[in-house]
């Protein structure tokens, strides 16, 4: 009765009949709490035969699929038993996700874990700092599985207000520094040899690009290949070609200059930045890049890879055997291997992007069973569930013969695989369906990446500074910038000039909090 | 006496406002109650508090957008768009339309209308992926046809020259069939008559075109146009958005694509809002002296 | 009928409409031939216009999805409800507005056209639906886009065209408003209605949005939606909210294949390809006056 009639009032409040002064929204999140544990006490005192009662548990999630998989259902089925819960799934279409999850925010009707896209994500930002969000460190000690394979960054990241409240748990991704697969068929035919740990220095990576663009490494006679396939990421924008091999390896301890901690991207006294971009305006004016590259997305530039267009992309090492299988039924030929690139000093690392995150998973005010709703993720991840994450279910998966998983082909599982994931496993990316030598490389590269990765000192700190309009504003005057600069339309040196602009329209303020920040965590 | 007139005019004319009333409760709530909303734009909206709980902040979102130094970049490539558009696109569907109509094979008429069409409905991310392969500097058909011809091939869409030109003719290309059905309906309502004596006093074919078709389908001209100057700072927001990128923002970036990234990507909603609010006032103002200028010259109006 | 010589004329603007409709039969010919030639013929060559390796695979393929028949149904049952509710509100409403004498038409016609510049955006919206209860509901698909400013005015223009002599007559007879309404200016303007037939048709048949915003369940979702999903909901989620793709987490998530994107495109696209053909015999020149005379 109670319960009910918060809802209706939570219902009024959100439908803009009730005008709720700021101190009863922060009331009604302690209530929730404090009513929570009084649930479970109760819950525990109806103790069923596993020892609690069945609660119902809403997940709002973004998946390729509205529905479950018949072949996934035995993983969810097993559970629901095993934590004696019910799970109800929103799914809304993928196409309208954000709007969706941005209209749920706002009128209130949120299920109890709700899939952010990321935690740098203003949805995400906004659903803390308006208290929809609920910390979640009280529960983590109950959670043995989330925190063993999470990254600290991650935690750190998650720190929204950066008060220590923790307001998610990440959809952990494999935090890592990913080479390029190549043509290795192109690579004996320009006669190139690539040491037994594939790893090569920048200039010996220069000449690649250069005998793919100019020594016609497929044999037909006609100048139509290039070395080095880039495309625009989802903020239309061209990724550098080569970055941690110049040097930047995002926020660290500064040899000095006017802040303890900096990053070569905005350090007037370095130009490691401008080597990054000069590399990479060098490879666009030598012809080395497929020129299309400024205009089409990721997908079209595996499609032009796999046509023989260019021979060389960055990517993740795990995706290696698929690329090779794709280009196979274009031309038979084709073999595909990987590459690292040492840095000048003959080394090899490189940043992780983000934060060792993919999206984060926010338990929301409405959740009753907080604790019971992150106990799912807990689960999928101990090893009875990762188990069937990672391998899928014996008899819709795979059968078992001789001992060995034999994969069932074309058996489509859309929702398993993007729940949770284990950190540094980085052969859950690895498909197990390929052939076991296969799958034995690309895991040594793999584990390569995943040893050779450095963090950023940020931890994903978001500066408010940047939240200020002319600083948002100008992100597209450096957007710009940056990539006439790489393309060659426009010197290396007007970098600086874009750089005293930034610093003008809010930088400086941005990079003081940073170093607030940064010194903090240290 | 001017009572009772009154009254017969309400007795005599009773079905015509009885037939108003569903439409106009229909506009009431589909159209009207929400446009509350537009409070909006006016406040810093709080998830937890909704619209009404949301503190005001006043003009605060129209001064930042005022302010800022996209705002009129913007504006400009927005009318220069539609400018484009309108000398361009307008009159397209309208020669079609009037050359469609001067088709004497009924079956040949039928099946070009159909075929022309069809583009209509091919969605812009599909026609967008075949413009880009197109265009292709590397593999492109336009371009070797270029470098065929011992030129050095045009990158298209990297250029901010050229990119009003491209959206403007991949419109054209999708909606040009699209647009003679309306045309064509109008023509539907000029009396054959007219050709026939047209005809006998040794009109030429233009000139029937001219004297004829033209003044019979002026209205709908007329109204379309209007229209479209109401919408003068819509610019369509998927072609552009597929087709651009950071070399061309300079002539590329428009109303919509901007109030997607403030509103979806940075999650601004009052601010995208007030945005959206700013292009309404100036479309409104703008179909409503046009309107009233229209009516004065030429008669034909909207209201 | 007479006989019409064919004149250069003729030839000219046949030839021109020829080479016009080749232009626009292009992208519908690739579509096609994509979607019934393997895969990798399409990268060899996007945009090709033979087929290659000839399957019909695709299509079988997609006709398995169970969420395309259940979306075709959603599709059928809002774009017939919307069309006929649309029709007839539209003549309803365009016929008072046609008359210049009557008192308040500026008005109406102003809040009408207010109507199509000021809107209040997603969340407003939103609200509304919850308080009629039709979110997750097809009516939420039909409703908001029922009565458009924009057809309305056509509607009314046509309307304002049809000679006021043969009403007066009706009326002189005797004859109500609703029956001159139904039996002289509806059959009059069946040009225009038919017009406004396709128009609401494909606005609904193509609208997809709606249901991005209104509806939760699968098994509600409209065709167009089902389209947009096969197309780009697999890149929509490999990229993450900051805009970077994770190439690891790209890899894990199975884009469709052009193939199937294309024959999805073309089995949702072919029914309402067909509702113009149909129409077109309303489109006869001269049916008004023809029966103005009659």
């Amino acid at each position: 009765m109670i319960e009910k009639g918060r809802r209706t009032a939570g219902i009024g409040l959100v439908a803009g009949m009730l005008v709720l002064s700021a101190c009863s929204g922060g009331n009604n999140g302690n209530d929730k709490v404090g009513d929570t544990g009084g649930a479970e006490a109760n819950a525990a005192a109806n103790a069923g035969a596993n020892g609690s009662e069945q609660v119902s548990i809403k997940i709002m999630a973004n998946f390729s699929a509205a529905d479950m998989a018949a072949s996934e259902k035995p993983i969810f089925d097993r559970l629901e038993e095993e934590l004696n819960v019910k799970l109800e799934f929103i799914v809304p279409p993928a196409t309208g996700y954000k709007e969706q999850l941005q209209l749920s925010l706002v009128s209130g009707d949120y299920a109890d874990l709700v899939f952010f896209p990321s935690e740098t994500d203003e949805s995400f930002i906004n659903a803390v700092n308006d208290g929809v969000l609920v910390p979640i460190n009280e529960y983590l000690d109950e959670l043995p599985n989330i925190q063993a394979h999470t990254y600290d960054i991650s935690w750190e990241a998650l720190e929204t207000k950066r008060d220590g409240d923790i307001y998610g748990v990440p959809r952990t991704s494999v935090a890592r520094n990913d080479g390029f697969i190549v043509r290795e068929d192109w690579l004996d035919n320009v006669g190139i040899e690539v040491p037994e740990n594939r790893e090569v220095t920048i200039d010996q990576f220069t000449d690649i690009l250069r005998k793919f663009t100019f020594d016609d490494p497929d044999g037909n006679g006609k100048d139509d290949t290039y070395g080095f396939g880039a495309f625009l990421n989802g903020s239309k924008l061209i990724d550098p070609i080569l970055s941690s091999q110049f040097g930047n390896l995002g926020w660290q301890k500064s040899d000095g200059g006017e802040f303890d901690f900096m990053t070569p991207m905005y350090d007037r006294t370095s130009d490691v930045y401008k080597e990054v971009l000069a590399y990479t305006q060098m490879a666009f004016k030598e012809g080395l890049v497929d020129p299309d590259s400024a205009v089409i997305d990721r997908n079209t530039s595996i499609d032009r890879f796999k046509r023989g267009i260019s021979g060389v992309r960055y990517e993740f090492a795990g995706n290696a055997y698929g690329a090779e299988k794709g280009g196979k039924e274009l031309n038979p030929e084709t073999e595909i291997s990987y590459l690292f690139i040492q840095d000048r000093e003959g080394e090899l690392k490189g940043v992780s992007y983000g934060t060792g995150t993919w999206g984060v998973w926010g338990v929301t005010a409405a959740a009753e069973h907080p604790q019971r709703t992150l106990e799912v993720l807990d689960w999928l991840l101990s090893d009875e569930g990762w188990d069937m994450i990672k391998f899928g279910v014996e008899g819709q998966h795979f059968n078992m013969e001789d001992g060995q998983r034999v994969y069932i082909d074309d058996v489509e599982s859309p929702w398993r695989k993007n729940i949770v994931r284990r950190a540094n496993d980085g052969d859950f990316f690895i498909s197990p369906s390929h052939p076991s030598e296969e799958r034995e490389k690309m895991r040594k590269w793999v584990d390569r990446s995943i040893e050779t990765v450095e963090f950023s000192l940020d931890q994903g700190f978001i500066p408010p500074a940047s939240k200020e309009p002319s600083f948002q504003d100008f992100k597209l005057i450096w957007d710009e910038t940056i990539t006439k600069i790489m393309i060659g339309e426009l010197p290396v040196d007007a970098f600086d000039d874009l750089l005293d602009q930034w610093y003008a329209k809010g930088g400086q303020a941005y990079v003081e909090q940073m170093n607030e920040y940064i010194a903090g965590t240290q | 006496m001017q009572a009772t007139g009154k009254l017969q005019y309400w007795i005599r004319h009773r079905w015509l406002y009885i037939f108003l009333i569903p439409g106009l409760i229909y506009l009431l709530v589909f159209k009207y109650v929400p446009m509350f909303g537009v409070v909006i734009a006016f406040k810093e909206l709080n998830l937890i508090r909704g619209i009404w709980g949301s503190d005001w902040i006043g003009l605060a979102n129209f001064t930042t957008l005022f302010d800022s130094p996209h705002f009129y970049r913007v504006l400009r490539n927005s009318l220069l768009l539609s400018i484009y558009q309108i000398v361009w696109g307008f009159p397209a569907p309208i020669i079609v339309a009037l050359m469609l109509n001067e088709v004497r094979q009924m079956a040949f008429k039928r099946i070009s209308q159909t075929i022309l069409y069809l583009p209509h409905f091919i969605s812009w991310v599909v026609l967008a992926g075949i413009l880009i392969n197109f265009l292709s500097p590397s593999s492109g058909l336009v371009n070797h046809l270029i470098t065929s011809m011992g030129y050095g091939p045009v990158r298209f869409l990297m250029e901010p020259s050229y990119f009003r030109s491209i959206i403007v003719s991949a419109e054209i290309w999708k909606e040009v069939g699209w647009g003679t059905i309306i045309y064509l309906a109008a023509m539907t309502g000029i009396d054959p008559t007219l050709y026939e004596s047209a005809t006998i006093d040794g009109a030429s074919r233009l000139q029937r075109i001219w004297y004829i078709t033209i003044p019979g389908i002026a209205t709908t001209v007329v109204i379309l146009l209007l229209l479209k100057l109401g919408n003068i700072l819509d610019n369509g927001f998927e072609q552009v958005f597929l087709l651009y990128n950071p070399l061309t923002y300079e002539t590329a970036d428009i109303f919509e694509t901007y109030t997607y990234r403030i509103g979806l990507q940075d999650g601004r909603l009052s601010y995208a809002t007030a945005v959206g609010l700013f292009k309404s006032i100036v479309g409104f103002v703008l179909i409503v002296s046009a309107n009233y200028a229209a009516r004065k010259i030429s008669g034909k109006s909207i209201w | 009928m007479k006989f019409r010589k064919f004149t250069l004329f003729d030839t000219a603007n046949n030839a021109l409409i020829v080479m016009i409709s080749l232009l626009m039969l292009y992208p519908f010919v690739n579509v096609f031939v994509v979607s019934i030639s393997s895969y990798s013929a399409y990268i060899e060559n996007p945009l090709r216009i033979f087929p290659k390796d000839i399957t019909f695979g695709a299509y079988a393929q997609i006709t398995r999805h169970p969420v395309l028949w259940s979306s075709y149904l959603n599709t059928i049952i809002v774009t017939i409800s919307g069309v006929a509710l649309g029709i007839f509100l539209y003549i309803v409403t365009a016929y008072p507005l046609s008359k210049s004498f009557l008192k308040g038409r500026r008005i109406i016609m102003l809040a009408i056209v207010f109507t199509m510049l000021f809107n209040g955006g997603l969340i407003p919206n939103y609200y509304l639906m919850r308080e009629l209860g039709l979110l997750n509901s097809l009516p939420a698909l039909v409703l908001p886009m029922l009565l458009s400013g924009f057809n309305l005015i056509l509607m009314k223009t046509f309307m304002e065209n049809i000679p006021e002599e043969l009403e007066e007559a009706a009326r002189i007879d005797g004859a109500s408003d609703p029956y001159i309404l139904f039996r002289i200016v509806v059959p009059l303007s069946l040009p225009i209605i038919a017009t406004l037939c396709l128009f609401t048709a494909v606005a609904y048949w193509n609208n997809f949005f709606n249901a991005i915003v209104y509806i939760r369940d699968v098994d509600k979702w409209p065709l167009m939606l089902f389209l947009r999903e096969i197309i780009e909901g697999a890149k929509l989620i490999s990229i993450s909210g900051g805009g970077v793709e994770n190439a690891a987490e790209a890899g894990n998530v199975q884009i469709t294949a052009e193939t199937l994107q294309y024959a999805t495109l073309m089995i949702v696209t072919l029914p309402i390809l067909c509702v113009y053909p149909f129409l077109q015999r309303f489109f006869v020149k001269g049916i008004m006056l023809g029966s103005v005379k009659g």
